[in-house]
């Protein structure tokens, strides 16, 4: 065993085997992981690094605190607007402004729709890869797989062995290309994937799905805040006026908005219950031994 | 073997005749003779998807949720059909050593004959060690892969500008991929924004791939089809700028009517970008829709101009373009200096209302 005293006064066991992963990819930003590993393959130390530095807290000094949002907003676009929403209410809470009860919900209605969205997104498209494995979904049986589906999510409508064997067609071809692109250099070949080619076949499927269903989702705060990923906050309230049934309602948010949110909110909800709940079970189910 | 864009398409069902009617209407979609068609077509035959390396220097991700976001075509089909993206640390499979190495072998097998899509960009200063990949600076990974690449994308603000970590004092040096020193000397077609829009990257990167060239450029490097017109020239609000109907407070009769959004801070009139036409999420809204002044944000240094909320000025009235072209150049920065100027714009403005209304 040998110890190190870092500069910044932590200890470290730097004994064994030294694994450095650099980049972690599939995440935002930049990071590198490094670990010790003894011979049991047992961890018995672990770094982790942020690897990038804009210094957005320097820009920020100085600045007008109305517009401070729009800076730290930029902390993330994947998270997009989590921060924004924060500065904003930081200066309000500075200055003592109460906002009004509609800015609330239409800002809560915001940031919900991330959280609903980046549920997804992270799960099939930033974590699927480490428990799917997509060339392992191109043996499946196509009817497997679409009784597996209807078991796991009997109201799903895709569920056919047609639409599986679609999906498995497209992708068997994509693979033969031989231009792998995001897949490329994976670890297809490892035996930590536990998953039947069926459920493997299931859950890209779910991935192209999601990857098509995602964008709608976020129209709720393009309607909100004009744009997504990084939509409009304001200091105060929200910048969207309400205008329901007078005179000019096509200028503000008006029964139209409203309707198409309200169907957005239902889709979401039928996405999420049919199909990421499911999955998340169905692939946790295989990995909890 | 290496699939082609025609393979692809008849793979997915398309039948022959529907593909050459997919290249006239591409041709006539872009403005182009039949002529044309046959060029089209016999590209979309013979190529394979061209290799994509999108790398990652000091950014937010912004542009990639954005590229996600496409309608028309759907960031599925742009990756699994026509592009081959082998490098983009936010999607792809492989970490750390054997991600690295998937650039060396796109350099290796496809030598100048990739396209390097950058977002984000690289700190000069303190050896660029701000952003660091694999545990070298990401400034080298980035000339490396630049002097092997076709041509480069400079995806967003930050590539394309600097962005805001180039906003005053620029804590790391943040410099855009054009003005990287020593950086290849290869084509750069910048698509600014804070993010750019999705159907708009998805648009340069079918044209780039239709066409084997860049669309045309003005002269600070972007596509004139999307970066040719300001916000305020397409605006749906424009006419209540015409007649001087104007939004003054955030909860008033004005902005619920829809009222041009000018004195709000509004940087439309000096904002080159398709926000107005093309719009955004599947053509649904843009910030002018949704109630908020344009912040400018597909700008050179839209961070350093002023609050967002502080108005620009010697904008004129009445559809008046013979100091438009001014206005475009004019930076909001000028603008807030003169904010003695601005009461008397206002008192114009109101009595050329009251003028209307005699």
């Amino acid at each position: 065993m040998s110890i190190i005293n870092t500069p910044n006064g932590f200890s470290l066991d730097d004994s064994g085997k030294r694994v450095v992963v650099d980049p972690v990819t599939r995440i935002e930003g930049h990071m590198r992981c490094e670990v010790n590993v003894d011979e049991n393959n047992i961890i018995r130390n672990a770094v982790s690094t942020g690897t990038m530095w804009r210094g957005l807290e320097v820009i920020l000094k100085g600045r007008a605190p109305r517009d401070a949002w729009a800076f730290t907003q930029r902390i993330c676009g994947v998270c997009t607007g989590t921060h924004a929403l924060i500065s904003v209410r930081a200066v309000e809470d500075a200055l003592g402004i109460d906002i009004p009860e509609n800015a609330n919900s239409i800002r809560n209605i915001m940031q919900l729709t991330l959280q609903v969205h980046y549920h997804l997104v992270h799960f099939y498209h930033l974590h699927a890869l480490d428990w799917v494995n997509p060339v392992n979904a191109l043996k499946a049986d196509p009817k497997a797989t679409s009784e597996l589906q209807q078991k796991v999510s009997p109201s799903h409508p895709k569920s056919s062995p047609g639409y599986f064997r679609d999906i498995q067609n497209h992708l068997k071809k994509f693979v033969e290309s031989g231009q792998l692109g995001p897949f490329k250099n994976g670890y297809w070949t490892n035996p930590a994937y536990l998953l039947p080619p069926e459920a493997d076949l299931m859950a890209v499927t779910h991935y192209l799905e999601a990857l098509d269903f995602q964008k709608d989702i976020m129209k709720i705060r393009t309607i909100f805040g004009g744009k997504d990923p990084h939509p409009n906050w304001l200091v105060g309230g929200v910048p969207c006026p309400i205008n329901v049934d007078g005179v000019g309602s096509v200028g503000g948010l008006n029964m139209v908005n409203l309707n198409q949110i309200s169907s957005l909110i239902d889709q979401s909800r039928e996405f999420i219950k049919n199909v990421y709940i499911p999955d998340l079970l169905a692939v946790a189910q295989f990995y909890k031994g | 073997m290496t699939e082609t864009f025609y393979d692809v398409m008849r793979r997915q069902g398309i039948t022959r005749r529907s593909f050459l009617k997919f290249c006239s209407l591409t041709a006539s979609a872009l403005g182009l003779g039949p002529a044309m068609v046959p060029r089209i077509a016999e590209a979309m035959e013979t190529k394979p998807r061209i290799p994509v390396l999108w790398l990652h220097g000091l950014e937010c991700t912004c542009c990639s949720e954005s590229f996600i976001r496409s309608a028309h075509p759907l960031a599925k089909d742009v990756v699994l059909s026509m592009i081959s993206l082998d490098y983009d640390d936010t999607i792809m499979a492989a970490a750390g050593h054997q991600a690295e190495a998937i650039i060396e072998e796109t350099i290796e097998k496809y030598d100048g004959n990739y396209i390097l899509a950058v977002e984000g960009n690289p700190p000069l200063d303190q050896d660029g060690m701000s952003c660091i990949i694999s545990g070298r600076p990401f400034l080298e990974q980035l000339k490396h892969a630049a002097d092997h690449c076709k041509a480069i994308i400079s995806w967003g603000s930050c590539a394309s500008w600097g962005c805001v970590q180039a906003a005053r004092p620029n804590p790391t040096r943040a410099t855009p991929v054009h003005k990287v020193p020593g950086i290849a000397d290869k084509p750069i077609i910048k698509v600014p924004g804070c993010p750019p829009i999705a159907e708009v990257m998805t648009a340069v990167i079918t044209y780039i791939l239709t066409f084997e060239k860049f669309p045309e450029l003005d002269r600070q490097g972007r596509p004139k089809m999307f970066y040719s017109q300001r916000i305020h020239d397409k605006c749906y609000r424009r006419p209540h700028f015409d007649a001087g109907q104007f939004v003054e407070e955030w909860d008033d009769e004005s902005a619920r009517k829809g009222y041009c959004l000018y004195k709000m801070g509004c940087k439309g009139p000096t904002t080159y970008n398709a926000c107005s036409t093309v719009r955004w999420n599947g053509g649904l809204s843009f910030p002018v829709q949704a109630g908020h002044p344009c912040i400018g944000c597909s700008e050179n240094g839209f961070w350093d101009k002023g609050s967002f909320y502080q108005h620009v000025t010697d904008t004129h009235q009445f559809g008046v373009e013979a100091n438009a072209d001014k206005v475009g150049l004019a930076s909001a920065g000028i603008v807030c200096a003169a904010a003695a100027a601005h009461a008397a714009v206002t008192a114009i403005k109101n009595a050329q209302k009251k003028g209307d209304q005699e």
